[in-house]
């Protein structure tokens, strides 16, 4: 991902996390990227490292992935582990420029299916960010460029097929 | 419990007249275990919130000390819920304005007393 | 509360142990029930009535075990029970009467009520509840019970336990309660009955002080959203801003819940706990009334309760309200 269109992102999911962290009562909420970069965080953060979290969750969301796809599951809604005071649920959370990886940390004040029911919520109200629908038609634009131009050197190249 | 006993309960409730939506639900982790619902009833949003209520009600009439939770009962402009505690489970009606509320209790309670 | 002398209780065991014919199983019983003992009065109940069969008191005492447990079904046989061998009996006309008014079958409560009034005319919540069904019942007179109709609805065949019996609030299209939040709403399409007309206390913490006259009344209060009290009273006499702290967390749930499941505006909450019964209903925007009662008090009761402090409340706040 650019740099400007890492601030975009982490600008346009900022309010829509916040709500999500609010209406699900989680305690934690952080935004990940696939290296395991904390893009986001919220709630009450300082009680954890937050670095190591993003790294293992990333780690977790690639293991899962691995999993899925030998388990020919395709992929995973959502990853949730259940311990005595805390639980924690993972799940991918798609923009335009890359898949990211939101980790809520929860207690008693809420419920796995409350944290399902306004993630959904959540990625709805992404899917329909202006700024991502934006960033979505310029990047198909921009793939289709791309695309068009490999596909001309391809053909215009003296090693291209059919050329003798 | 078997499945069956949770389709036997619920397709009892879900006939009571003005009932959108009959499902058993996890309490702890608010999510349906299994549901009849109508319509335009989404049954994941209904168990958490549900779950959420009962839990919180629940919490509020032990902290000033009036027992454990057995009902608790919403009535809102466009209809209504009702939760009963069914041991590990709830029982949840949601049912619309005008709905046959008395009946509807009572079938409540029949099926959180028959999954206790 | 009087709780029986040692003794007593020791001689009542003794002769039960000796006896089990001895009808000195209704004070054992009934001394086991103010000691939150409900299962062993229960069973010794139950035990008496296989000997004694013909046992008012013994009958009536089961009736409210059952509605301890909230089984208003069998409370419900059990006074049918005693009706058939005292057909005058104030108890057992007064619960079925409650027990068909919650199910909304008006006749057949009005019946009860009359027959319970005639027998104790001044009894407060037995002539509420007729005045209530009266307005609501065609005619002043209303149908005329036919004789007998006091017998007991038959007995479940299948021994699975009803549950307890449904909401008054099945007779009107609205609950008594049942206002909007909003000052500018419309009011419900059925009119909710008039709260009697009582000198309204300008002293916040005697606000409710009238319903302390009735027995199963635990408090009553005006909160707002924040959980801060601004009026109420309850029996005990202290307690009462806790009481509005913790229960405002079950409003705050309630809307959140009508709010995400699309359901508008909350009108009315009712929780059934072991030990008490709380109904909660909204006055304005920010102000919401919150009133306790004991858990064996009849629903439509609480609801009628719940309407005259809704009265009381509104009273007090005068053009807030």
């Amino acid at each position: 991902m650019k740099r400007e269109d890492l601030d975009r992102v982490v600008a346009a999911l900022r309010d829509p996390t916040a709500r999500f962290v609010q209406e699900a009562r989680v305690r934690t909420c952080i935004v990940v990227n696939g290296a395991g970069q904390v893009l986001g965080q919220h709630g009450f953060t300082r009680s954890y490292q937050l670095v190591n979290i993003a790294a293992l969750a990333a780690a977790a969301h690639a293991a899962a992935g691995a999993l899925a796809r030998i388990t020919e599951a395709e992929r995973w809604t959502h990853l949730h582990n259940a311990g005595e005071r805390q639980q924690m649920f993972l799940a991918p959370l798609r923009t335009p420029f890359e898949e990211l990886i939101l980790v809520a940390i929860f207690d008693e004040a809420s419920s796995l299916g409350m944290v399902q029911m306004f993630f959904d919520r959540l990625v709805a109200e992404v899917q329909a960010l202006p700024e991502f629908r934006r960033a979505r038609a310029t990047s198909d634009a921009s793939s289709f460029e791309r695309d068009l131009e490999a596909g001309a050197s391809r053909i215009l190249s003296t090693d291209g097929p059919g050329e003798g | 419990m078997s499945n069956e006993l949770f389709v036997q309960v619920l397709q009892r409730l879900s006939r009571v007249p003005g009932v959108r939506g009959a499902m058993i639900v996890d309490i702890v982790a608010g999510v349906p275990v299994v549901a009849e619902v109508a319509e335009g009833v989404q049954p994941a949003p209904v168990a958490a919130l549900a779950a959420s209520l009962f839990q919180r009600t629940a919490r509020a009439a032990e902290g000033v000390a009036f027992g454990k939770l057995d009902t608790v009962q919403l009535e809102a402009d466009a209809g209504h819920v009702v939760v009963a505690d069914a041991g590990e489970t709830a029982v949840v009606a949601v049912a619309e304005r005008g709905a046959q509320l008395g009946l509807i209790r009572l079938e409540v309670h029949r099926a959180a007393e028959a999954l206790r | 509360m009087n709780f029986p002398a040692v003794a007593d209780l020791q001689r009542w065991s003794a002769e039960v142990a000796r006896d089990p014919a001895s009808p000195a199983f209704v004070p054992l019983a009934r001394a086991f029930r103010r000691q939150g003992r409900r299962e062993a009065a229960l069973r010794l109940c139950l035990r008496g009535l296989e000997h004694n069969p013909a046992h008012i008191e013994a009958h009536l005492l089961l009736a409210l075990l059952y509605l301890d447990s909230g089984d208003r079904q069998r409370a419900c046989d059990e006074w049918g029970m005693v009706l058939h061998l005292e057909p005058e009996s104030f108890e057992a006309h007064r619960g079925m009467g409650f027990y068909y008014l919650e199910r909304g079958e008006l006749p057949r409560a009005r019946e009860h009520l009359e027959r319970a009034g005639t027998v104790r005319p001044g009894e407060p919540a037995v002539r509420e509840a007729l005045n209530y069904v009266r307005e609501r019942t065609a005619g002043p007179d209303g149908p005329t019970p036919a004789p007998g109709r006091g017998g007991p609805p038959a007995r479940r065949s299948d021994g699975a336990a009803a549950g307890p019996a449904p909401a008054a609030v099945a007779a009107a299209p609205s609950p008594p309660v049942s206002q909007s939040r909003s000052p500018a709403a419309a009011p419900s399409a059925v009119a909710s009955p008039e709260p009697p007309p009582v000198q309204v206390s300008r002293d916040p913490q005697r606000l409710f002080e009238g319903l302390l006259a009735d027995p199963p009344f635990i408090g009553a209060m005006i909160i707002d959203r924040q959980g801060l009290v601004l009026a109420g009273t309850t029996r005990a006499g202290s307690g009462i801003e806790a009481l509005g702290a913790v229960l405002a967390a079950a409003i705050d749930e309630a809307e959140r819940t009508a709010r995400h499941l699309q359901l508008g505006n909350w009108r009315s909450i009712l929780l059934e706990a072991a030990e008490a019964v709380v109904h909660m209903s909204p006055l304005t925007e920010d102000l919401a009334l919150l009133m306790a009662v004991r858990r064996e008090a009849p629903t439509g009761w609480v609801l009628r309760s719940a309407a005259r402090a809704q009265g009381l409340a509104r009273a007090f706040l005068g053009d807030e309200a």
